[in-house]
């Protein structure tokens, strides 16, 4: 996990600026660097855990002691709520990033009046995009929007390539339908977003194809996903969720 | 002022290895409430501040003494680049192992042994196989290898076999012919399967060929003879150092 992190890291810069860190702070990032000196780190805030610092390295969590001695990577739990911090950490930013991510960087794929919309990373060469893409009709019939991102994977050579052609083609939904129905488009270029949705996948910790992800940034398994009726209901369930007030602390 | 305090717990920290009651009380609530049936084996102080190290159902977790956060993962103690978590498991590995005295294993052992190494082994499982094909080596080498059978479930017909060799008369002949893929016809008796099997998951063992030295620190995985007699030097060697 953390070659993968080191990996990730190396892949991509996305920093914010650091505000004037604390001893703290220093500390935890001193410490990552120390075990990866590559690392670039996205935000360092107190974590709920007491006497820790949350770091985020391109979309991923680690939790970092104050004194910069121990690090902790996995799933922090806070236990009167039952609730997953790191994973709900991780959709925050990931609901923020979409939020900011503009319509014309994506493909839309959208019904008269969607009830939801769905953000799908997505690579012209993965079997299970493209059979999500044949259901895109009823995914739009059951009123689910999809806003596709193009997310080329590295072990599908020559996959930015398509998507760059697909991106290129005068009609974008026509073309991004006929590469998933298996239609070569031969070669296009054009000034593209593929580079930059790419990173920002991989800022986002995402590292699969599909990956299929709610407004709030939660991702939705693919199980559920892949099926238009099974992804309505776990729509409808979240939103049945959000509605009800929830006892916050 | 706070310093002193802050260094006077930590003094405590030191002194006092295991949970006092509530905090035990607590930690236990804690993981109930997300895990109802955990059957809780350890809780102790961990090496970092504010963290206990909690065993249960085999695995390490790291909960807070009020119970309020429970880490699931990796913890890294960044100057020495060890995985707490690991070595949170070598005391239930340890106690797991004193579980299983040795005529409930299948001992090959030179005359004069240096090392002494439990290996949990499962009859289909390929680098089991690998591992034993080069049983004379290790043998030569000053390693006795006690054997634990372990059966996976992902190896369907694995707990069958495992039986067989174990109900032999010549168990230690059984195993060979059975590593090098010989057909044994079934046979079946009382035996010890079942019971390493629920102790093993109590360790945490959740592969095979699983190494262990017996004070349960686990060397692998599967591991050549010359790497694994100079991973058992270089841990004897580092002994005095770690000893409390």
């Amino acid at each position: 996990m953390i070659k993968k992190l080191l990996t990730a890291a190396a892949l991509m810069a996305v920093s914010f600026a650091a505000t004037a860190a604390d001893d703290g702070e220093k500390a935890a990032r001193d410490a990552i660097h120390s075990l990866l000196p590559m690392a670039i780190i996205d935000q360092v805030v107190k974590s709920d855990l007491p006497g820790f610092y949350e770091v985020i390295i391109n979309g991923q969590i680690v939790y970092v002691t104050q004194d910069g001695k121990y690090l902790l990577q996995g799933s922090l739990y806070e236990v009167p709520t039952k609730k997953d911090l790191t994973a709900a950490r991780i959709s925050k930013l990931r609901g923020e990033a979409l939020a900011k991510l503009p319509a014309s960087k994506e493909m839309i794929f959208a019904p008269a009046n969607p009830k939801y919309t769905v953000t799908v990373f997505t690579d012209v060469d993965c079997p299970y995009c493209r059979q999500f893409h044949k259901k895109i009709d009823e995914y739009n019939r059951a009123g689910i929007a999809v806003r596709y991102v193009l997310y080329p994977l590295d072990i599908h050579p020559g996959a930015d390539k398509k998507a760059a052609a697909v991106w290129c083609a005068d009609d974008r939904n026509a073309a991004y339908t006929a590469a998933m129905n298996g239609k070569d488009l031969g070669k296009a270029d054009c000034s593209n977003p593929v580079a930059e949705t790419k990173a920002l996948g991989v800022a986002l910790g995402i590292n699969a194809t599909p990956t299929i992800l709610a407004d709030d940034g939660t991702s939705i398994d693919n199980t559920t996903a892949m099926s238009p009726v099974a992804l309505a209901a776990a729509l409808d369930k979240k939103a049945a969720a959000k509605a009800k007030p929830v006892a916050s602390r | 002022m706070l310093k002193f305090l802050t260094s006077a717990t930590l003094f405590l920290g030191v002194v006092a290895a295991h949970a006092a009651d509530n905090t035990t009380q607590a930690i236990t609530d804690g993981l109930h409430k997300l895990a109802p049936n955990a059957k809780i084996q350890s809780i102790a102080e961990s090496k970092i501040p504010g963290l206990y190290n909690v065993v249960a159902d085999g695995h390490v977790i790291f909960m807070t003494g009020d119970g309020k956060y429970l880490i699931e993962g990796h913890a890294i103690d960044i100057d020495s680049r060890v995985d707490l978590a690991h070595e949170g498991m070598a005391d239930a590995r340890k106690a797991g192992l004193a579980k299983i005295p040795e005529d409930k294993k299948l001992v090959f052992a030179p005359p004069n042994p240096k090392y002494t190494v439990t290996v949990f082994t499962d009859v289909d499982c390929p680098y089991c196989r690998e591992f034993h094909k080069q049983i004379a080596e290790y043998n030569k080498l000053g390693i006795a290898v006690e054997y634990v059978l372990y059966p996976l479930s992902i190896h369907p017909g694995a707990d069958k076999k495992a039986q067989t060799v174990w109900c032999e008369k010549d168990r230690n002949t059984a195993y060979t012919n059975a590593m090098n893929g010989q057909t044994l016809p079934p046979k079946t008796c009382s035996n010890p399967i079942a019971e390493i099997g629920s102790i093993a998951q109590t360790m945490g063992i959740d592969g095979t060929p699983a190494i262990l030295t017996s004070d349960g620190t686990q060397l692998g995985g599967y591991v050549a003879p010359a790497q694994l007699v100079q991973q058992l030097e270089s841990l004897k060697n580092k002994k005095p150092a770690t000893a409390q």
